[in-house]
């Protein structure tokens, strides 16, 4: 006797009953029904066996120590920065206008023009400025704000620094710390994938391949105390916001805090005490 | 942190929109270990599950703007590890054919006998209790894929019948025929290993 051969009508509770997904007044009919149906007796029976015996063959298996480790770490960025992006669309502008920076960079472009229209008055023959001049009295602003020091060392393209990240990865591949890099390439990789060369795929793979073969040595390298959330990142971000705004406003357009995240996903990959800081 | 660890995995979806990312991690630690579980068994190779599992989190996180308030977390989360897994097992057919000729090949079963811990008279029972484990794993692995992922969405996932549903895309009755026919086969290997463990005994 099979289940499909069986007749249909109360039989055809069995399947429900046996993952207990039949309603209290649906069950109670269908108990009803199994005092005096030996066929579904014996069936359900036989079926809560089958249940048991692959229940057994089939033990759930604790994720391994890579899912845990370096992948969670690289999953809760990628969310982190995600999240990051979303909220960041609404109030990107109102950020920008709101910066001091901005005033100072309006006074300046409302001065140059005032100027630019006299010295075209002087000149009758009125030139329009490129269009990348609005940027330029920005870069002049250190002399307004003497108290802001010019943030040093922040390069002016993402590109830029990714490529400077790439050459960390391959410091941190050549230096045996598989993990870190592994994380940091995939980092790279999502943002900027044409940036990587075939040599840095290449060295890529092979930390792959490292961290798979050793992924207790890579858990023990993100032991979850340390790991730290991603909760963290977002903090280091809007400490990182916080004490460096002067960019904001020139790199308006590159969007410098898509890049952020990446210098502090580095640092929060390499170590808890920032190894992998500058 | 308690609230959010008591929340719903719905609004728990909502609030890591909202970029609580806090809302996120508990999302992941509740359901990594099962959805894990479920693509281990579809897909039987440990390292790309390993893959499977990452992607699956990380399209939750790309598509998170497209989930719907009244759309069950688990559905949806299945749904997205199950198209990865289908996705997975047919770029990989070719190799599979291989790896199951392998499997039956090597016969697998016998050789876990030897992982049994010596228990004196005890051995016996344990040895036939692992050989028929791994009789039942290697039934289940040979269900047609049809019915394998629904047998692994009910027992490993713990979706109902309805929720498989709505993952697979089907009416409902041919996700309970299919398991009737995943539960039926079983059966008949059970029955086949008992036959055979009485006529060695």
């Amino acid at each position: 006797m099979t289940f499909s051969a069986h007749p249909r009508s109360d039989c055809d509770l069995l399947l429900d009953d046996l993952y207990g997904e039949l309603d209290a007044a649906a069950r109670e009919r269908f108990e009803t029904h199994l005092t005096s149906c030996a066929t579904c007796q014996d069936e359900l029976a036989s079926m809560r066996q089958v249940r048991s015996a692959a229940r057994q063959a089939l033990p759930f298996e604790e994720p391994p120590a890579r899912v845990t480790g370096p992948l969670h770490a690289e999953l809760l960025y990628e969310a982190a920065r995600r999240t990051g992006r979303r909220r960041r669309g609404f109030r990107f502008v109102r950020r920008i206008v709101a910066h001091p920076g901005y005033a100072a960079a309006a006074a300046l472009v409302v001065v140059g023009g005032a100027l630019g229209v006299e010295w075209s008055r002087s000149h009758i023959l009125i030139s329009l400025p490129p269009y990348s001049k609005p940027a330029s009295p920005v870069e002049t602003t250190p002399s307004l704000q003497p108290s802001e020091p010019r943030p040093t060392g922040y390069p002016t393209k993402p590109a830029e620094e990714d490529r400077n990240l790439l050459a960390k990865a391959g410091n941190l591949a050549a230096s045996d710390r598989c993990d870190e890099a592994v994380a940091l390439y995939a980092a790279i990789h999502r943002r900027s994938p044409k940036l990587m060369t075939p040599d840095d795929r290449r060295s890529y793979d092979r930390c792959r391949q490292a961290t798979r073969g050793n992924s207790d040595a890579a858990a023990s390298a993100y032991d979850p105390r340390d790991r730290g959330s991603a909760q963290m990142i977002l903090q280091r971000r809007t400490t990182e916001k916080r004490k460096r705004p002067a960019k904001k406003a020139k790199n308006a357009k590159s969007d410098p805090d898509q890049s952020a995240p990446i210098l502090k996903g580095a640092g929060h990959f390499g170590n808890a005490d920032g190894r992998m800081d500058e | 942190v308690d609230l959010v660890r008591n929340d719903s995995d719905e609004s728990l979806m909502l609030l890591y929109r909202e970029g609580d990312m806090r809302a996120f991690e508990v999302l992941v630690e509740r359901h990594r270990k099962p959805v894990y579980n479920f693509i281990l068994r579809f897909v039987r190779n440990t390292t790309q599950a390993e893959d499977l599992l990452q992607d699956t989190f990380l399209r939750v996180v790309k598509s998170a703007d497209s989930y719907e308030r009244q759309a069950k977390f688990t559905t949806w989360l299945y749904t997205i590890a199950r198209n990865l897994c289908v996705d997975a097992s047919r770029r990989g057919r070719h190799r599979q054919v291989d790896s199951l000729d392998a499997l039956i090949g090597s016969d697998n079963g016998r050789t876990r006998i030897e992982f049994v811990p010596d228990l004196g008279a005890g051995v016996e029972r344990r040895a036939i209790g692992s050989e028929l484990r791994a009789q039942i794993q290697n039934a289940i692995e040979m269900l047609p894929e049809e019915q394998r992922e629904i047998f692994l969405l009910r027992e490993v996932a713990d979706l109902q019948f309805n929720e498989i549903a709505a993952v697979i895309g089907c009416p409902e009755n041919t996700v309970k025929s299919r398991m009737r026919y995943a539960l039926e086969k079983l059966r008949e290997e059970l029955a086949e290993f008992r036959d055979l463990a009485e006529a060695v005994s």
